[in-house]
Order: C-alpha cells, then structure tokens, then sequence
C-alpha cells in the first residue's frame, strides 16, 4: 500500500478558486486567471493601485472554528503588497447573518514576512484580527475572505490594469493525516510530493532549499485500523514563525492502535521552530509500535512526550519544553537550555542514562513528581545552581512532596537539589576508593593498612587491610570532586616491612584509584 | 640501672609527642641507652595498626643511622638523652614549634603533667606546652606548639598550672638536628667525658649539670642545629657546628695522658671521635696536693719576649710560666691541674677544662692534646707553642724545650758549672781564664776597655761582644795598666757593656787598659763553690784558693762541655804565725 495523504479529515476545502462562482465583493477587476494559480485549474485576481483593496470573499455554511482551524489560503502579488503590520496581505473572517457588518480581518503577511511568488497564508480563526468590524465570532464563520494592500500600482494596459493580486485554494482545519502500508518507509519527501501536487497544494509541507516547511499538524497513522511506517533521516524541518497560528498548531503526532503497525523511526534530523510558536512533539499515543529517534535535535519545540517501548537516543533538544521521557529508552541524550521551569520530568523506571543538562541559568534540569528511588545513570549537569537551595535553577527540583532518593551510578555528576513543599531528597553517588598495593617486583602486598582521608575536616573514608590481591576498596558518596590524603603503612613485626607512603588525591565522579608501590625497609630491625 | 626498653616511651597522639617516661635517669650507661633504629622500628610496628592511621607518622629512615622526626611531631631533650646510634632532624617545625627562654619564673612547669596545656601569651592562648627545661630556680626553656611568634616581654602563663614566667626574647622557630656522636678507640682506665657545644660543656637536660653520659666511651645525640640555626660562636675558634670532646680525667691513680677532639657536627648522621689516652706516670700527684701548688703562675699578658739563650737572641712567647722554683715534673703537673676536668678557672678567658692552645690561636698552633700547656717526657718539659716558662729549680736549667711564637723551638744552652771543691767557708776563691794551657797566669787582656770611660761611671764598655759563657753576674776586673787593678761588681752585662753595681774610682783609656772576669771570685761560705756557666766552648783556667793559715793553692784547668771540677788542696802553712 504506498503512502496515502489525507487532506480532508483534518482539512476542508472552501473554494479552490477555479471559477468566480460563490465570491464576492468589490475587488477591481474580480476574475478568474487560469494562467496564474498554484492549484487546480486557476486562481483569483482582482487589482489595485497602491492601495487596500476591497475584501473578495466566499460564502459558506456556518462552521464552528473555535476548536482550532485554521484557515489556509494561497495569495500572491505581482507588486510589492505593503509590510504585515500594515496588512500587505489581508485574510477576514465573516461571521453571523448580518456578517457584512460582522468581520475580522488578520494581517497575515507583507513584504517583510513574505517573499515574492505564491504565498500560503494561515490563520487561526480564534486568533486576535488585527481589525475587527462589528463582532466577529468564530464560532459561526459564514465566510472567508481576502484582501491586499499593495505599495505598486497595477500595471496599465491601455486604459486597462492587469491584475495584480491573486489568491487559490482556501481551505480551513488542521493539517493532514498520513497512512502508508507496513513497509512503505514513507517519508516527508513523499508527503510533500502529494502534498504539491497541483490537485491538492494543501501548504501542510512544503519544501524550500531542501529543508521542509510545515504549517500545520502531521497525523502519523491513526488510532482506528490505519497503518503508517515512517521515516525521517536527515531532514530539515523547520515550522515557520507565524503569530496568527495557535501555540500548538505545530506538531507531528504518531497514533497507533491495535489492528495494524504504527512504526516511526526518526535519525539524524533537525526540527525547529522559527518563532514563538513551538511545535508540539507528543509521541506517547497508545499503541504505537515502533518508535525510535536517535542522533536528531528538536529546537524550540514545545513538550515533548515519549512512552514506554520507545527508544531515544542521542539526540538533543535545545530549548524545548517539558521533555518527558515516561518509560522510553532515553540515553545519551543532550537537553539544553530548556524554555520551562524544568527541562524533564524524570521518569520513576530507571529507562536513563548518560543525560546531559545544560542550563542557560534558568530551571531545573529534572523535575521529580513522586516519592522514590530514582537512579542517574551518569548523567552531567552544567550551568546549574552549585548548592542545594531555592533558585529555581538547581539540577533537580523535587515536587514530590515526600522522600525522594537519587542513587548516582556510573560517575555521574552529583546533582544539587531544590525540595518542594514537604519533600526530601537523598542523593548517593556511590563510587569507589581503590588502592592497590605492591612491592617493587610488583607483587601484590597483602595486610597493609591502607587509610583514606578527606582533606577537609579529616574524616576517614577508608581504613583496612589490603587482601591478597593487594587491593583495598571502598565506596564513596561521591557529590563533588574531592580531595584526599592516603597512607599506606604495613610494618609490623614478623613479615616483610616497608617504608610508608602517602600522598594526596581527588575523588571524581570516576571515584579514586591508585596504585602505590611499597619499598622494603632495610632499615628497620 | 636497667637497659632502656622501647615500652619506656609514650606516645602522645594528642600532642605529637613521643617521650621517653621511664624510671633511668642520667648518667645513661651507653649499653642501656636506646638506639634510635629501635625507636624507629617500634614507632613504624606501632603506626601501621588501623587505629594509628588517623595519626601522621612520626618518624622516617633515610638511612640506618639518619632519621626524621616528620609531620610536626616533638621530642625532648630528656627523650633524646636516651637515644644513641642515629642522627635525627625534625622536619615541619617551622611555624609550628615555638623555642623560647623564659624568666622571670615564680613556679616551674612540670613535665609531663603540664605538657599539652594551653599557655597563654599576655592572656592571649597562642599554643600548647610541649616540654619545660628548668635551667635555674627562675628560668628555663619552653616549647611551643604554636604558629605565633611569642614575643620578647610577654607574659607567660598555662591554663590548669601554675607555671610562669616572661619571655626572654622573641621565641625562634624552625627545625632542629640531633647528630649522633660515638667516640672510639683505646681509653685509658674508665674516665668520664665531656663535651662543649657553643663554649658550654653539654650536659643533662634540666637542672642537671653533668653529662647525660655514663663512663667510658660515649655514643650520643647532640643538638647541633636548633630553629633552623647551626649552634656556636665562633669562639676559642671552634666553628659554628663544631663540638668538642675532651678525656682530661684527674681521677686514675696513675695519671693520664689526655686526649681531644673536635669534630663538625653539622653534616648530621654518625660522627666519629676518636680517641687514645694513655698512662701517665708524671701525673701521678694526689689532686689535692696539685691544687695547692699554687706559685705557678701563667700570665697570659703576651707577647713576652724571651731569650733562652741559645745564641739567637729574644724572641716572642704569648704565655709567660713563672714555676715558682718549682722542679718541671711539678710544673707539668700543675699546668695540667689548671686544665683538667671540672676546671672552670679562666686562662686567657677560657676555661681550663676547654683550653687547648694559646687563645687566639686555635688552628695555627698545634695543640698538645695530652696536656694543653706541654707534655713531659724524660724528665724534660716539651712545651706547647707559645709557652715560656722561667724560675724553674736550677737542677731543670736545661730539661725543658720550647716553642716560640713563631714556631721555632728552642732549647736552652748547655750549661758547664764550675766547681771548686773542698774548700772551706772564707776561703777566698778565685777561677779565671788563663794565657794559655797548663799556664798558671791569668789572661788579664781577655778584654779590652773601649774608648774613655770615665771615672763615676755605672758601666764598663769592651772591645769584643761578651760571651755567653761569662756569669751573668759577679766582679769585672779593670787595669788601669801599670797602675792599679779595681774590681767592680756586676749585676749584668750585653753586647759590649758590663753594667756595674757601683761606679768607676778612675778614668780607663783604651786600648791600653785592659779588663777581664774571673769565672769564680768569691769566697768560699761552704765546702764547695759552684759557678754555673753556658758551655762556649773549651777555656783554660787558672783556679787559686788562698787563705791565711794555708798555703796558697794554685793550679790549672780546662773548662769543657759539663763543667770542670777542682778540688783544692788545703796545706796547712806551719810557717806564718
């Protein structure tokens, strides 16, 4: 079964603008040009001189839109429209019976935003207009709309203007929902080819410079019977910044369900978000069966959520929202300079290891909900607070309201802590103290006395005989790195003495391992 | 007296101090004295237990005989009195250990009960006591753990004591070093030695004033370095770092020839004295009775300048004897009485017992180490450089030797006596040179009077030098030729000059009046008349014995190297009336 786009489910066409019928307004020149459209068979086209235009709209059965469409519309002008905030191009809204008095008009891009060519405007129908005449209400959208503001005149041709604005395809919703069969490896090349085909030209992916460029939500599969096996290798996704989108209008969401195979499989990739609105990554739909992301970065996305059964790995996510890796398999990755109050809730299955927090100065790095036992399988904390406290920027934050216990396994750093109302926190970073001890044939001594001591304040880490294979170990609660004195004496009477030694050393998160090599004392009688 | 046993020290981990708290007390028998590889050995058995591990080690070996007290650890110097065997330098005192004197002092520290206690400076705590040596009733010596300089003037006080006491300078800090010193070689009998450091003979810590050492030979630890500073002065020119170990002992019944040695202490480690003393059988004399031969007399008043008369005129000596009369054999034994053992009189601003040469000379002149002011020998006195000695009984004339201040040895001249035997008292006597062998006339021109000399004069001027063989006082005969003969006396004579007790009754006119000095012009008081004369060289003489009721004697002699003797015959004249 090869890939299947679903434009209709989360979309909903308005007009695709190959004939006049069902438009109106006062447009200069209002006609169909079939020589210059993005889809279908021909665009709209009306002209101005240097000036707004009057709104051409289109007329439809009433439709709630509060609940997240959005409206997408291809324009373009021949001129030079005027910047957004000036309204170069103009999207309104109509609502209610009396909905020429009842409208909103969005500026939903200009010279500034937009370059030259065909242009998909979108629009979130509850978005704040930049003008609203009378009351616009986005519950009850009759009819939708368009309009210029050009800074050139139209081009004359005799007594006659060319027209210069042209709009196709309006259409409202939510974006598009992909299905492939088991083993079609569809990825987003493949979307975009359907995508840009003249038929559809949703503007859902589009493609510029290689990378692609995604207005909109991606539905990967479905939670009846569908199937989708999907693939993302070293692509560039990138969602543009748009103020009139709604802040979870982006985002790519997996589904699965239990008839047939949902399998995604992400490597090498980078997906950003050119402006303030994120791009939600929420992979924690039920019934996915195969999701792995290794090696690509998510930057400035919103939360990004991951179930059990998941595998993710090496990857970076640069200021993203609220990571939360539930029971994933979630190593070696890299979070940076998280955008919320803490940058991952840790999950309460030790599925982690070799976590890398680097913070800009602002948050924690993980946030602990509940009571427990957490393991930090090497993990490395960076730019945090230094000490325990209430910063707001210490490594862990726990929120639990109880008893917290972070066993450091693997010289992991030692994370400070910031206790949540009646919360507690006990942090082991359990490494080992380890001397070996030999004569200078390299024989291993038995029963010398080997003693560790922090330098500071002189308590005593370690103070026991060497075993038989000159070793003598301890284990250590590693919190920071920290500095040692050792001694290793073996001269009592009836065996072999030797001289003592000492020296000094420092516990790192690797613990602390030496070999010390004892010279025989002649001296002694 | 036991031996010393390791168990006998403590270890005090709170104060880092290993003491030595066992019953011995000095002097130490040196084979009761611990070594210090013993202390070592046990410090190391006893600092590998786990409990020890939380404690520095004390003590390291850099060799069997060089030790460390490391890692700021302390021992007294009661403690080190018992060590024998290795050196030990403290390292990690500096800044650590304050050394101070202390004066002033109503009530002494006692040790070890106020070891560890805080002492205050004005008040202020500023350490803890690590050991009080009492040097007198109010004053002693402290050390310090502390890293504050105590300074001069400040008022001493220990928390929990009543010890007291003002700083006497500011306190010193830094490390110190002990080395060992061992003596070897052959000791005569079983004499006891001692020691000086820094002008000061060594002895036991504390109040004690004797060494710490038991008889015979010594094998010790000596504080050579303290507060990082090497000890001495420079004095007596023993160097800085130096010590010296004397064997002058009084108390062997047969006498000893001593012995010492200086050795530079400085290195540190095992330093070798050796030493060799041997009988001596001119020493002999009860100290007792040595001690009241008080009329030698050393004056140290220098240069003297001497002639011995060994026909090289005067030279210098820096130390004058005055014997006193006294035979050499008591000379020598005096001279070593002021130098033995205990002698604290000052020579030259040195005590006896630290005298060796001349003060000042040390290192230029040899010294005599088995008596500092000259040995004896043969019944000769062989003296040390330097030394003059004078006014010894006639029968030592000649049984000394000297060393001038320049290194020229001396000897006095040989003497040639005349004597004139079985005469009696007024018999009047008279031996001179005569013209010739077996002649019987008097050489009247044995000089010649030199120029005018004029009547009243106090001297008579001769053509010739006067030889060493004239007495050195007696009578000067002068011709006024073919006129008179006067006899004048003499008290001395140099060069050309005979000086006169008297004056002259007439004018002289050289060359034609002549002068000569009989040998012997007396008369006689005993049975004998003895003239001591420096042999020259061989003289013939002219001897005559005269007195009324005998007949004239008269008879001729030669004067050779040990004198001539005449034996008068005394005939009675029968004739005179």
């Amino acid at each position: 079964m090869a890939i299947n786009v679903d434009g209709t489910t989360n979309m909903t066409d308005v007009s695709m603008c190959d004939s006049t019928t069902g438009w109106a307004g006062g447009m200069s020149q209002f006609a169909l040009d079939t020589g210059v459209y993005v889809q279908g068979t021909g665009s709209l086209s009306g002209w101005i001189n240097a000036t707004t235009s009057a709104t051409e709209y289109y007329a439809i059965t009433s439709v709630d839109m509060s609940g997240g469409d959005h409206i997408y519309v291809w324009m373009f002008c021949s001129g030079v429209v005027d910047t957004q905030a000036l309204g170069g191009y103009r999207v309104v809204l109509y609502s209610g019976a009396d909905y020429i008095n009842n409208f909103a008009t969005f500026y939903v891009g200009g010279n500034d935003t937009h370059g030259t060519g065909w242009q998909l405007m979108c629009v979130d129908a509850s978005a704040s207009p930049d003008l609203e005449t009378g009351t616009f209400d986005n519950t009850d959208v009759i009819a939708v709309g368009v309009a210029f503001k050009t800074l050139t005149a139209a081009i004359s041709k005799g007594k006659e203007y060319i027209n210069n604005c042209y709009w196709d395809a309006v259409r409202y919703g939510t974006g598009l929902i992909i299905t492939s069969g088991a083993t079609d490896d569809i990825d987003y090349e493949q979307i975009y080819a359907v995508d840009n085909n003249n038929t559809y030209k949703y503007g859902v992916i589009q493609k510029a410079y290689s990378a692609y460029v995604q207005t909109g939500e991606l539905t990967l599969g479905g939670t009846g019977t569908e199937t989708i096996d999907f693939i993302m290798e070293n692509d560039v996704i990138l969602f543009p910044s748009n103020e009139y989108v709604d802040a979870d209008f982006y985002s790519i969401l997996p589904l699965g369900n239990t008839t047939n195979p949902t399998y995604i499989d992400l490597s090498g990739s980078y997906l950003k978000s050119a402006g303030a609105e994120k791009f939600v990554f929420d992979m924690s739909g039920a019934n996915i069966n195969t999701f792995v992301m290794d090696g690509c970065t998510l930057d400035n996305a919103g939360v990004c959520t991951f179930t059990t059964g998941q595998t993710i790995t090496n990857n970076v996510f640069a200021t993203c929202g609220l990571v939360t890796p539930a029971a994933a398999t979630f190593t070696g990755n890299k979070i940076v300079n998280s955008n919320v109050s803490s940058a991952m809730l840790y999950p309460t299955t030790d599925n982690t290891a070799e976590l890398e927090f680097i913070s800009d100065g602002t948050g924690h790095a993980i946030l602990i909900s509940s009571t427990g036992t957490y393991t930090f399988d090497e993990h490395t904390f960076d730019g945090y607070a230094s000490t325990d406290g209430s910063t707001g920027n210490e490594c862990v934050y726990n929120n639990s309201g109880g008893s917290v216990t972070i066993n450091i396994i693997n010289g992991g750093d030692t994370p400070t802590i910031m206790n949540g109302t009646s919360a507690s926190t006990t942090v082991n970073n359990a490494v080992d103290i380890t001397i070996h001890v030999i004569d200078e044939d390299g024989n291993n001594i038995e029963d010398a006395q080997v003693a560790v001591y922090q330098t500071s304040g002189d308590t005593e880490l370690m103070n026991e005989d060497t075993l038989s294979t000159g070793i003598a170990t301890e284990t250590f609660n590693f919190v920071s790195d920290t500095a040692i004195y050792w001694r290793v004496r073996k001269s009592s009477t009836g065996s072999t003495r030797y001289f003592p030694r000492n020296g000094t050393g420092t516990i790192t998160s690797a613990g602390f391992s030496a070999t010390i090599t004892l010279a025989e004392d002649t001296i002694i009688q | 007296m036991a031996a010393i046993d390791v168990n006998d020290y403590t270890i005090d981990y709170i104060n880092k101090v290993i003491r030595y708290d066992g019953v011995e007390t000095p002097p130490h028998p040196l084979a009761d004295m611990l070594s210090v590889n013993a202390l070592y050995s046990e410090v190391m058995d006893t600092f590998d237990e786990l409990g020890q591990m939380d404690d520095t080690m004390p003590m390291s070996a850099q060799t069997p005989t060089d030790y460390s007290l490391i890692n700021g650890w302390f021992i007294d110097e009661m403690t080190i009195q018992t060590l024998k065997g290795g050196a030990i330098t403290t390292i990690g005192w500096t800044n650590i250990i304050q050394i101070m004197a202390v004066d002033g002092i109503t009530t002494q520290a006692t040790m070890p009960t106020d070891v560890g206690k805080v002492v205050n400076d004005d008040a202020s705590p500023t350490g803890t006591l690590l050991y009080a040596e009492e040097i007198d009733a109010d004053e002693a010596k402290w050390w310090v753990r502390g890293t504050t300089l105590i300074g001069d003037g400040s008022t001493m006080t220990v928390d929990g004591s009543s010890a007291d006491g003002d700083a006497n300078g500011d306190s010193e800090t830094g490390n110190n070093l002990w080395t060992n010193l061992y003596t070897l070689g052959t000791l005569y009998g079983t004499p006891t030695l001692y020691g000086t450091r820094d002008d000061t003979r060594l002895s036991q810590s504390g109040t004690g004033t004797p060494a710490w050492w038991d008889t015979g030979h010594i094998d010790i630890l000596i504080l050579i370095k303290e507060a990082g500073v090497e000890l001495g002065d420079d004095l007596e020119g023993v160097l800085t770092g130096y010590v010296q170990i004397f064997e002058r002992d009084w108390t062997d019944a047969d006498g000893t020839l001593w012995d010492w040695f200086e050795v530079d202490l400085g290195p540190g480690g095992r330093q070798a004295v050796p030493l060799a003393t041997f009988s001596d059988l001119n020493n002999t004399t009860a100290e007792a009775t040595v001690a009241t031969w008080t009329d030698v007399v050393v004056s140290v008043a220098g240069p003297y300048t001497e002639d011995i008369g060994d026909g090289a005129g005067d030279q210098n000596y820096d130390y004058s004897i005055n014997c006193g009369g006294r035979v050499l054999s008591q000379v020598y034994e005096r001279l070593k009485y002021i130098t033995r053992d205990g002698e604290t009189s000052l020579i030259d601003a040195v005590e006896g017992q630290q005298y060796t040469v001349v003060v000042g000379e040390e290192g230029t002149y040899a010294p005599v180490k088995s008596a500092p002011f000259g040995s004896f020998a043969g019944g000769k006195l062989f003296g040390a450089r330097g030394i003059w000695v004078y006014n010894m009984a006639g029968a030592d004339a000649e049984n000394y030797q000297l060393i001038d201040s320049a290194g020229t040895t001396r000897q006095p001249p040989t003497q040639a006596p005349i004597t004139v035997g079985s005469v009696v008292a007024g018999d009047r006597v008279l031996v001179a040179l005569s013209i010739g062998a077996a002649s019987t006339v008097i050489d009247k021109e044995q000089y010649t009077v030199s120029g005018t000399i004029s009547t009243g004069a106090n001297y008579i001027d001769v053509t010739i030098p006067i030889p060493n063989d004239t007495p050195s006082s007696g009578f000067i005969r002068v011709l006024d030729t073919g006129v008179s003969e006067e006899r004048y006396t003499y008290s001395g004579y140099a060069n050309h000059t005979f000086g006169l007790n008297t004056v002259t009754s007439k004018e002289y006119v050289g060359p034609t009046d002549t002068a000569y000095v009989p040998y012997v012009d007396n008369e006689a008081i005993s049975t004998s008349i003895v003239q001591s004369l420096i042999y020259v060289a061989d003289k013939n003489l002219v001897a005559r014995v005269r007195k009324y009721g005998i007949l004239p004697f008269e008879t001729t002699a030669t004067l050779v190297t040990g004198g001539v003797t005449i034996t008068a015959i005394r005939t009675e004249d029968t004739i005179v009336t």
